[in-house]
């Protein structure tokens, strides 16, 4: 039985995953977006404090409800359209420059903007591995599917973004 | 950079997210948002789940008071949701009325949060779930990912023109189409033609046509009509606004 006070236990599960939390939002909405999105997450978590700690992977659980929280966004009802507009258009960032050449750059830029094109769904299990590292089973927890489906997902997600470059890149011809 | 190199290996060495620049726990702004949830109330969870049960089987009962009227309507597209324990119709079920359109996804929250169990799936995952519409309109969400599952219990496979993420994407895109139109002071025709079959085409909606009503000299601009049961959008001449 863990004897800490509740505030210890979250503060613990805070300090631990917040830059992770921050930094998934990050990727997936603008900054500003980013930061109702941390705060919505981990109040969710405060509320659900056992079912976060309990959780398989916790980090994968707080993915799991800011994918939701964008996810509602996006899907939900009339009157989100304009929020999700601006969560549609809202500039999102690229990927730290570590290339030292112009063509690098130019194929990175490429390469993201196949991934924008794809189906939010295909995004999101290829950011999820990508950038989030995770594993099939975590990326599973996150997206209510089993790791077989993700496993067959994301192989396909990831042949449909080989596919969309190389059309952009025929068009860019 | 090989040409061959796979896009997804590149995502992985160009994560958009700098952690060097990136406010950590101890930020003021972490600070500040962890002091305002931890001075919330934590809530009594048996109590939030006894209340939860409570409210699940009222909207059932409603559903079901509901489907009478919806099967005269005869109309497929789903009205609400009632997630099952398992593929038999008569398994314990949740039965949701969502405030926004009904999906799949309605059934996460209870195999997570425990109303549903089933023997063969671990207490709090979440199965493949599987949707299908009864004849009262209701979305019976099934933890299965048979395709043939519909079929074989005599329901309906959800039809993709209705389903809740399509018509939210055709509400999206028709808004998208206007705020363009709105947007712009005069748009021509022909460049109208071509900006809508491009938003069209972003949004997913290929198979939608446009046609044009003859152009008129006194009307050089150019506004908008939805026909959905027809996937068309017409453009309709119409004047320099004063």
């Amino acid at each position: 039985m863990d004897r800490r006070s509740d505030r210890e236990r979250f503060e613990e599960l805070y300090r631990s995953t917040y830059q992770d939390v921050l930094a998934y939002s990050r990727r997936r909405v603008s900054a500003g977006d980013a930061d109702d999105v941390v705060a919505e997450t981990y109040m969710v978590a405060w509320r659900r404090l056992e079912d976060a700690l309990g959780a398989e992977s916790s980090v994968a659980w707080l993915y799991r409800v800011a994918y939701r929280t964008i996810s509602n966004h996006r899907r939900g009802a009339r009157r989100l359209m304009a929020l999700r507009r601006k969560l549609r258009t809202a500039p999102l960032p690229r990927a730290v420059s570590t290339a030292n050449q112009a063509g690098d750059r130019d194929e990175v830029d490429r390469v993201f903007d196949s991934l924008e094109r794809l189906a939010p769904r295909d995004q999101e299990l290829i950011r999820l591995a990508a950038f989030e590292g995770l594993s099939h089973r975590e990326i599973a927890q996150v997206v209510g599917k089993t790791p077989a489906a993700v496993r067959t997902q994301l192989y396909r997600a990831r042949a449909r973004l080989r596919t969309t470059l190389l059309e952009t890149d025929g068009e860019g011809r | 950079m090989p040409a061959n190199r796979d896009p997804f290996d590149i995502l992985r060495v160009h994560d958009p997210v700098d952690f060097t620049t990136l406010p950590n726990a101890d930020s003021a702004s972490a600070q500040a948002l962890f002091e305002a949830i931890t001075n919330s109330p934590r809530p009594d969870r048996s109590r939030v789940r006894r209340r939860r049960r409570i409210i699940a089987l009222a909207v059932l009962a409603a559903l079901l008071a509901a489907a009478t009227w919806v099967a005269l309507t005869r109309d497929i597209t789903a009205v609400g949701v009632a997630c099952y324990g398992t593929t038999d119709l008569d398994a314990d079920r949740v039965g949701i009325a969502p405030a926004v359109a009904p999906t799949v996804d309605l059934c996460v929250a209870p195999w997570e949060e425990g109303p549903l169990t089933n023997p063969d799936v671990a207490r709090g995952q979440v199965p493949p779930l599987t949707g299908c519409v009864t004849a009262e309109g209701i979305l019976a969400v099934l933890p299965t990912d048979d395709p043939t599952i519909c079929e074989s219990l005599g329901l309906a496979t959800p039809n993709p023109s209705q389903q809740p993420d399509r018509l939210d994407s055709i509400a999206q895109t028709e808004a998208e189409i206007v705020d363009y139109i709105a947007g712009e002071e005069c748009v021509a025709p022909d460049e109208a033609e071509v900006r809508v079959r491009s938003i069209l085409d972003d949004n997913g909606l290929k198979d939608w046509t446009i046609t044009r009503q003859p152009t008129r000299t006194d009307r050089p601009c150019t506004s908008i009509a939805f026909d959905t049961a027809a996937k068309t959008v017409i453009l309709v001449p119409h004047p320099l606004r004063p």
